[in-house]
């Protein structure tokens, strides 16, 4: 169980974070699922897909800090939009 | 296959591989079109559908234990997802559906925003490649062996 192939963006020599619970894992123990507010894949431990607590609140977690995140983003940008006169700031 | 992902996972069963098919795409399950290749479709679109079922339950189980309401929220929508995702045994040109399931006779092309490839048959390295170029980009390509 592991992602053999990735991106050629994405330096598979280095250990990668699991969105769910934080450790850092050879790419070899990881899996792929949702993807993040910036629109970059997540991965998350193989390990998490076998307990279906895990798996159900780990992922719903993660989908709840991604929609905050693009939520105060979208807060930040309406806000550039005030100070500009209506003008967008990017 | 320079944009794609490519994920192997064990093959030990008909039924688990459903079970494992379920719980992979519940991570998948909002980022586009899913293709399953299988030399089965009928069988492996009743085992899923059971499995996908039960996970359902299993979300709902998580919900009613739970006190948090931003979880409750998003557990809820989640089920509302799950119970709207449509599978289909035919061609992508005769039906619209978000998880495929498919043999190697009707897929004669992988559908436009396809994001998730779930290759159960032993597919060897240029048709594995084929499809890494036919996945959109940042996609993934699982294969089970």
């Amino acid at each position: 169980m592991a992602i053999t192939i990735t991106p050629t963006h994405i330096r598979t020599e280095e250990l990668l974070t699991c969105v769910i619970c934080g450790r850092e894992r050879p790419l070899a123990d990881l899996t792929a699922g949702l993807t993040d507010a910036t629109g970059r894949q997540a991965l998350a431990c193989a390990g998490h897909t076998w307990d279906a607590h895990e798996l159900i609140t780990g992922w719903a977690k993660f989908a709840i800090t991604q929609r905050q995140a693009l939520a105060q983003a979208a807060a930040q940008m309406e806000y550039r939009e005030d100070i500009g006169h209506g003008q967008r700031v990017f | 296959m320079g944009s794609v992902f490519f994920e192997r996972r064990p093959l030990t069963g008909r039924d688990v591989l459903s079970w494992d098919i379920a719980r992979h795409l519940y991570g998948r399950q909002l980022q586009g079109t899913v293709v399953i290749l299988t030399d089965n479709p009928t069988g492996l679109h009743a085992a899923l559908a059971k499995q996908w079922r039960r996970l359902g339950r299993a979300v709902q189980r998580e919900r009613a234990a739970t006190l948090d309401a931003v979880l409750i929220q998003e557990l809820t929508r989640t089920l509302s997802r799950m119970q709207n995702l449509t599978f289909s045994t035919q061609s992508p040109f005769d039906e619209l559906a978000d998880v495929y399931i498919l043999d190697k006779e009707h897929l004669n092309v992988v559908p436009r925003g396809t994001h998730t490839f779930y290759a159960t048959e032993v597919m060897d390295d240029e048709q594995l490649k084929d499809i890494g170029e036919a996945v959109a980009y940042n996609g993934l390509v699982v294969t089970y062996r």
